[in-house]
C-alpha cells in the first residue's frame, strides 16, 4: 500500500481486555530476545555437558560388564546408592555437587543475559515503550525477572532435571528409599535460579548501561566469594564466608536438599545465610525501586 | 469534563534550570501542536503528561487521573517519545505485538491490532525485518505504530516528523487528521511551525518553560490584528501607491521591490488595512495581489518570542 494512502478508520468497538499476564508477555519476548545472541548459546549449551557426562557415566555402569571400568563409573554415578541411608551419602552429594557446577553458568548467562536487562532499557530510553503502558513499574520489574529465571532455568534445572529422569530410568531402585531427593533438588535448583535473577535485576538498575552493569555483576559475585574467603581463612573466622553471596545462596539450596554447605566448613546455618541474602535482597530492591519509580524516570 | 489534558500551576525544574514555569492549560479535543524552538520544554510538558516526570508543583491531569499514579490512564493514551527507544534485535512486528499483549490483547486478537497498526503506519513492508537494520525514519514509523496499537482516545507524539522524509511527513500529517476525524485526539510537538499550521486544528506555543499563547490559529492572529505588519501589493503604480500610505502616521516604511511589488511595514495591521483600501479607491489603481507575508506562524511565534 503506497504510503500517502494510509488512513485511519476505526476498529469495530472492542474494549481492551483486563490487561493480565503482562508480565509473562515481557518476559517472552525477552527470552527470545536474550537468545538471538550467540552469547546466550556459548553459554547454555556447555551448560549441557557436564549433566551429559553424568548421564553417560550412569549408562556406562549398567551397560559395562564389572571390572576396572564398571567400578569406576558406579563410584561416579554415586546415585546408584540404595541403602536406606545411601541418598545422604551417595546420590545428594552427587547432585548437589552438579548443581554448584552448573552455579558457574548461571553466574556467567546472569552476567551477560541477566544484568543488563533493566540498564539497556534504560540507555536506550525503551523503559518510555513499557511504562508509557497500562502497567505498573512493580509488573515491569516481575516481567525482567521472569526473563531473566527463564534462561537461568534452562542451564540451572534442566540439566539437573535430565540427571534424576536419567537415574530414575537407568538406575533401577536408585530412589527407592529417597524419593523426594529428585523433588528436593529441584527445589533447590529453582531456589538458586530466583535468587541469582532477582540480584540480578537488582544489579541492573543500579547503572545506566549495560557494561557497567555486567562489571557491577562480575565485582559482586566474585568479590564477595572471595572477599569470604580469603577472610574465613586469615581470620579462622567461617562466619565471614557469609559476606559471599554465592555461598549464602549455595548454603540454602544445600539445606532444602538436606546436606550441609561444604565451602568452607562451619559457616553451614541456613538461617544466618537467609539473613545475609536479605540484605543483598533488600539491596537490589532499593536500587529497582529507585530507577522505576514512576515521576522519575526522565 | 473540558479537555483531554489539563495543567494546573504547573512547574519543573531541573535541579536549578526551569523546565516548565507556572503552566495551566486545558488542551481540547482536536488536533493540538505544541510549538516551540528547541529546548522550549515541550519534552518536560510531555513528559509530565506521561507520567514519566512529576512536577515540582502543581498539578497533572489526564482524562481525569494522575498519570503518575494511575497507570490505567495509559489504556486511553497512546505515547511515541522522541528517543529511539526500540529493542534492536526484535522485528517491527514482534514489537508491536508485544505492545499490544501489555495493553490486554490477547492471541489473534494481539495479532490482528498489531498488523493493523504495522500497516497503518506503513511499517508492513519491513515488518519482519530486524530493527537494528532500519532506517530512522521506519523506525519512527514502528514507535508510531506501537503507540497506535490500542486505537487510544489521545495519541501524543514527540517530535513525529523527525527523520521522515517529505512523502512520509505527509502521511503522518494525513494520519493524524484521519484520526482526529475520527473523533480522537491528537497531541505532538515540533520546532517546525510549517508543520504545525498545517496539522494543528489548535496550536500552544511554548517558550522558555512558559505558555506564550494558545488557541487555533485564526484566533491567535486576531489576537495579534493591532501588532507590527507587513503588507506586500502589487500594483500598477506602485511609488504613486508608496508616497501616498507614507502620510499615515502609522507606516514606519514602504518599499518598491526590483519587482514592482509595494511592501509597506505597519505598527498596526487594522489601520494599514483600512488605509491601504482608501488609498487604493482614492488611486483607482488596478490591484494584481496583496499578501501578507507576516500571516502565519512563523511571523506570530517570532512576534510573541519579542
Amino acid at each position: 500500500m503506497p504510503v500517502h494512502e494510509l488512513v485511519y478508520k476505526r476498529m469495530a468497538e472492542r474494549p481492551q481486555g483486563k490487561p493480565r499476564n503482562q508480565a509473562w508477555a515481557i518476559s517472552s519476548y525477552g527470552f527470545r530476545l536474550a537468545y538471538r545472541s550467540k552469547l546466550a548459546w556459548m553459554i547454555t549449551v556447555p551448560s549441557f555437558f557436564p549433566a551429559a557426562i553424568i548421564i553417560f557415566i550412569m549408562y556406562l555402569s549398567q551397560e559395562m560388564a564389572d571390572g576396572v571400568g564398571n567400578n569406576l563409573a558406579r563410584q561416579l554415578a554415586q546415585i546408584t546408592s540404595t541403602d536406606n541411608d545411601g541418598w545422604t551419602v551417595g546420590a545428594a552429594p552427587a547432585i548437589r555437587f552438579l548443581l554448584d557446577l552448573q552455579l558457574w553458568f548461571v553466574t556467567f548467562l546472569a552476567a551477560f543475559k541477566g544484568a543488563p536487562i533493566v540498564s539497556e532499557d534504560v540507555s536506550k530510553h525503551a523503559l518510555d515503550m513499557y511504562l508509557s503502558r497500562p502497567i505498573s513499574p512493580l509488573t515491569y520489574a516481575l516481567g525482567k525477572l521472569l526473563t531473566i529465571m527463564r534462561g537461568l532455568f534452562i542451564v540451572e534445572v534442566l540439566p539437573l532435571t535430565l540427571v534424576i529422569v536419567s537415574a530414575w530410568a537407568l538406575l533401577p531402585g536408585c530412589f527407592q528409599h529417597a524419593k523426594p531427593l529428585g523433588l528436593y533438588t529441584l527445589l533447590a535448583a529453582l531456589w538458586v535460579v530466583f535468587a541469582f535473577a532477582a540480584l540480578a535485576v537488582g544489579v541492573s538498575s543500579i547503572g545506566k548501561s549495560a557494561r557497567f552493569a555486567v562489571i557491577a555483576w562480575f565485582t559482586l559475585t566474585f568479590f564477595t566469594f572471595l572477599a569470604g574467603n580469603v577472610l574465613s581463612l586469615a581470620t579462622d573466622t567461617p562466619e565471614f564466608a557469609y559476606i559471599s553471596f554465592r555461598h549464602d545462596v549455595l548454603t540454602v539450596a544445600a539445606w532444602i536438599i538436606g546436606l550441609p554447605n561444604s565451602v568452607p566448613d562451619g559457616a553451614e546455618d541456613p538461617f544466618a545465610a537467609m539473613a545475609a541474602l536479605c540484605v543483598y535482597f533488600g539491596l537490589a530492591g532499593f536500587a529497582l525501586y529507585r530507577r522505576l519509580r514512576r515521576g522519575i524516570l526522565a | 469534563m473540558s479537555g483531554t489534558v489539563t495543567f494546573s500551576g504547573v512547574s519543573r525544574w531541573y535541579g536549578t534550570v526551569l523546565g516548565l514555569a507556572n503552566v495551566s492549560i486545558d488542551v481540547p479535543h482536536g488536533i493540538v501542536g505544541l510549538l516551540g524552538p528547541n529546548g522550549a520544554g515541550k519534552s518536560t510538558f510531555l513528559r509530565l503528561l506521561t507520567g514519566q516526570i512529576v512536577p515540582s508543583s502543581g498539578r497533572v491531569s489526564v482524562y481525569g487521573k494522575d498519570p503518575v499514579r494511575e497507570a490505567s490512564v495509559f489504556r486511553d493514551v497512546g505515547y511515541c517519545s522522541e528517543d529511539d527507544a526500540l529493542h534492536d534485535d526484535l522485528t517491527p512486528r514482534e514489537t508491536v505485538r508485544l505492545v499490544s499483549r501489555l495493553h490486554g490483547f490477547k492471541g489473534a486478537e494481539a495479532i490482528g491490532r498489531a498488523d493493523r497498526a504495522l500497516a497503518l503506519a506503513g511499517v508492513d513492508v519491513y515488518a519482519d525485518r530486524s530493527c537494528e537494520g532500519l532506517s530512522k525514519g521506519q523506525r519512527q514509523r514502528t514507535r508510531l505504530a506501537a503507540a497506535m496499537v490500542h486505537e487510544p482516545k489521545l495519541l501524543v507524539l514527540d517530535e513525529p516528523m523527525t527523520g521522515l522524509d517529505p512523502v512520509a511527513r505527509r502521511a503522518v500529517l494525513d494520519l493524524m487528521r484521519s484520526w482526529a476525524s475520527a473523533g480522537r485526539s491528537v497531541l505532538f510537538s515540533s520546532h517546525i511551525l510549517h508543520e504545525v499550521e498545517a496539522a494543528a486544528s489548535h496550536v500552544v506555543m511554548i517558550h522558555k518553560g512558559m505558555i506564550l499563547a494558545e488557541g487555533s490559529v485564526a484566533h491567535l492572529r486576531s489576537c495579534l490584528s493591532d501588532a507590527a505588519f507587513t503588507l506586500e501589493l502589487r500594483l500598477d503604480r506602485p511609488r504613486d501607491f508608496g508616497a501616498m500610505i507614507l502620510k499615515a502616521p502609522h507606516v514606519r516604511s514602504v518599499e518598491v521591490t526590483p519587482e514592482g511589488a509595494v511592501r509597506i511595514a505597519s505598527d498596526s495591521a487594522t489601520n494599514l488595512m483600512r488605509d491601504a483600501v482608501s488609498v487604493c479607491n482614492e488611486m483607482n489603481a488596478c490591484v494584481e495581489s496583496i499578501s501578507a507575508p507576516d500571516d502565519n506562524l512563523e511571523a506570530l511565534f517570532k512576534r510573541l518570542v519579542k
